[in-house]
């Protein structure tokens, strides 16, 4: 701000424009029932609860059901309403929860095709996701590796996989970082019909263990001057993990095996976030219809999310608690569950 | 420790050690006799050190303006304390801010990362705005190296070349600073400063923080930051808090730092979602979010002089010696009380002394 005002003629300084950072996380998985829409609701509840205004969107556009995680069985608007044109904007399709924090946009599956969303519907959506007004924007993705899935991903300013130990789920979440990296270089090089096949062919030759670095190399080799576009690319992408429904110690150290593999291979530096234990009572809060956190606020499950929180550089906005003391968030939690159970009778 | 305890162990005991440590060259240069109309007539690098207790920034601002008014060319440097920067750094009449974190005697590393930040600056002029001249900002004033340091007269304050005697019988600290221009003939500004943000910055900032307001809802302000004088206890904020809340069909907003960031979140636990926390960290926020407060009730000087430059109904809460020094005059919408008596205040003392806020408000 130093000298950038202009000096000013009248009593009044007028300061300077608030500059809000808006953060949008993506949150895919590559399987399904990995548990997105379970750390999705979550991670939103616990950020309202730190003090920032949040919104969820269900992006999963072929099997919405992030509303019912907030007792809504049916939500009175949906994305569906904005991608026909129903409503104008997508702030018309905010539906509010019981925290004056946390909004939520929900999904649409009625429409036929919809998770196969035309370009144009596609921008469109996009356009207006950065037009919201949050500090948060958490978008939950369907399962899959399908283009939508993965520009949503990509057009996220920080992404996150949640997997599951089983080899299943960490094949599939590896294959989402794969096709995301790829994704993200043919919208940059895809007009040049060279490189575009290049790329095409390089990640579709799936007997040989290849390294987007060969990749790299190769662009560089054929176009000189976009190599270091292509180093940006990738460096630039730095998605993170959370693994989810773990069992034992072991199951840990498998998450830093495959960070290392997508190191190796695909020259990504993912971080874990942290882990979340297994609990059957996580399929008893969605039984109920109800965010987890505020169904078990001390579960270790509950404890895990808000490490993950803290690990995610959020502070909290009322200075209650830190890294260092996240198991307290547990109590502002209470009282959170406490004033949506009220709210809702 | 009390506050004022602090305050009274650092004026009396630890500010004059410091001085003494301070080893003050009698006489720097060789050419120690120069002309200060001719110094005071067109000088390029100008430092201007702020004081270091709340509200200093907001209260010394119209002099700063008067500063850049009477020179338009001269490259002006705010020297302002770490935890007032945000405050700093909005201030458009200087070219530059540097930073510096406090310390209690004349070594360590925080000294020298202040000094080493002002060395570069070949200073002629430097002014200190502390009436009542605290160590630090005093011996950074000395320490850069300025030709000319003008700051308010103290005993064995050794540090200023020109010292300006404050008069007697003038309170308001807006006041008393301006004499330190008017000793030497730089115009006064004719008005006061005040600070505003843009409409659409207000509204963007307002949709942000002030989640779930309703068209026409207004707030009631409630500052309980940390303040350097004797502040009344937890139980007393609840209690006001308690009767603005019961009383105003608006939200509160409280305002607050880390070092009280209990008093706010026992508040919070107490009156729920009618109360909205807010730290004090980001200055276009605070105006923004003041702007929709119908009063302010504050007991930091900081968001204090931000009300009554703003023209906000502010009612404060300060040590009965400071309450003069911080009542601006011909202000019938700012209230003072002494702490000392807000400590013993009755449920019914409080609702007589906050009665129904007024309805006038600020124009965006």
């Amino acid at each position: 701000m130093f000298g950038k005002q202009t000096r000013p003629n009248s009593s009044t300084i007028l300061l300077g424009d608030a500059q809000l950072e808006k953060r949008v996380w993506a949150v895919a998985g590559g399987k399904g029932g990995t548990g997105k829409t379970m750390v999705t609701t979550n991670l939103g509840v616990g950020l309202a609860i730190l003090g920032y205004k949040v919104i969820l969107i269900d992006g999963d556009l072929g099997g919405a059901d992030l509303h019912l995680s907030f007792g809504m069985p049916v939500p009175k608007r949906n994305l569906n309403d904005f991608l026909s044109g129903r409503v104008p904007s997508l702030t018309d399709v905010l539906l509010p929860t019981h925290s004056a924090n946390l909004s939520l946009i929900c999904g649409g599956s009625e429409l036929i095709g919809l998770a196969n969303l035309p370009y144009q519907r596609k921008e469109k959506l996009k356009r207006h996701i950065n037009q919201l007004d949050a500090d948060f924007i958490l978008v939950d993705l369907g399962a899959g590796t399908a283009y939508n899935t993965l520009d949503f991903f990509v057009i996220s300013n920080e992404g996150v996989i949640v997997c599951n130990p089983e080899p299943q789920a960490k094949i599939d979440a590896y294959a989402f970082v794969k096709n995301a990296v790829y994704r993200r270089l043919l919208q940059t090089f895809g007009r040049n019909t060279l490189l575009k096949d290049l790329i095409i062919n390089f990640g579709n030759n799936a007997q040989r263990a290849l390294k987007i670095r060969d990749l790299i190399a190769l662009i560089g080799k054929e176009v000189p001057e976009y190599a270091s576009k292509a180093v940006e690319i990738v460096d630039t992408f730095k998605p993170k993990l959370i693994m989810n429904k773990v069992r034992k110690k072991s199951q840990l150290e498998d998450a830093n095996r495959f960070i290392y593999l997508v190191k190796e291979y695909l020259s990504v530096e993912m971080e874990c976030l942290g882990h979340i234990e297994y609990d059957e009572r996580v399929v008893d809060a969605c039984e109920k219809m109800r965010p987890f956190l505020l169904d078990q606020p001390t579960s270790k499950v509950s404890l895990s999310i808000y490490n993950t929180l803290f690990n995610m550089g959020i502070r909290d906005r009322q200075l209650r608690y830190d890294k260092n003391t996240y198991k307290k968030m547990s109590q502002g939690v209470k009282l959170e569950s406490k004033l949506w159970k009220e709210n809702a009778s | 420790m009390m506050p004022r305890a602090v305050g009274w162990l650092r004026q009396n005991l630890i500010d004059p050690i410091a001085c003494r440590l301070s080893s003050v060259q009698k006489s720097s240069a060789p050419n120690a006799t120069f002309s200060v109309a001719q110094a005071l007539k067109a000088p390029q690098n100008i430092l201007i050190v702020s004081d270091s207790r709340p509200g200093a920034l907001f209260l010394a601002a119209s002099q700063f303006w008067a500063i850049r008014n009477r020179y338009p060319n001269a490259r002006i440097c705010l020297l302002a304390r770490s935890d007032r920067a945000f405050i700093a750094r909005e201030i458009p009449f200087v070219d530059q801010v540097v930073i510096y974190e406090d310390f209690l005697f004349p070594l360590g590393g925080r000294l020298r990362n202040a000094i080493k930040q002002l060395e570069p600056d070949s200073f002629d002029l430097a002014f200190c705005f502390s009436t009542n001249t605290s160590f630090c900002p005093a011996y950074l004033c000395y320490k850069s190296g300025a030709r000319i340091r003008i700051g308010f007269q103290r005993e064995k304050v050794p540090f200023f070349n020109i010292r300006i005697v404050p008069h007697q019988g003038e309170d308001y600290e807006e006041q008393r600073l301006s004499l330190l221009l008017r000793t030497l003939g730089i115009p006064q500004v004719k008005e006061r400063v005040s600070w505003s943000v843009s409409k659409e910055s207000a509204q963007k900032i307002q949709d942000r923080f002030l989640v779930g307001r309703k068209p026409d809802e207004q707030f009631v302000a409630l500052d309980v930051s940390s303040s350097t004088g004797e502040r009344p206890p937890a139980k007393q904020f609840l209690e006001i808090a308690q009767y603005i809340a019961d009383t105003f069909s608006g939200r509160l907003l409280v305002f607050f730092d880390f070092a009280e960031r209990k008093i706010a979140h026992q508040i919070k636990d107490s009156l729920g979602p009618k109360a909205l926390l807010f730290q004090v960290d980001d200055l276009p926020k605070i105006v923004a979010l003041l702007t929709t407060c119908q009063q302010l009730v504050a007991c930091n000087s900081d968001l204090f002089h931000l009300g009554v430059a703003m023209g906000l109904s502010v009612n404060g809460i300060f040590d009965a010696q400071d309450i003069s020094q911080w009542a601006p005059p011909n202000r019938d919408d700012v209230q003072i009380f002494d702490t000392e008596a807000v400590k013993t205040w009755t449920p019914q003392q409080i609702a007589e002394a906050f009665h129904a806020p007024q309805t006038t408000q600020i124009p965006s």
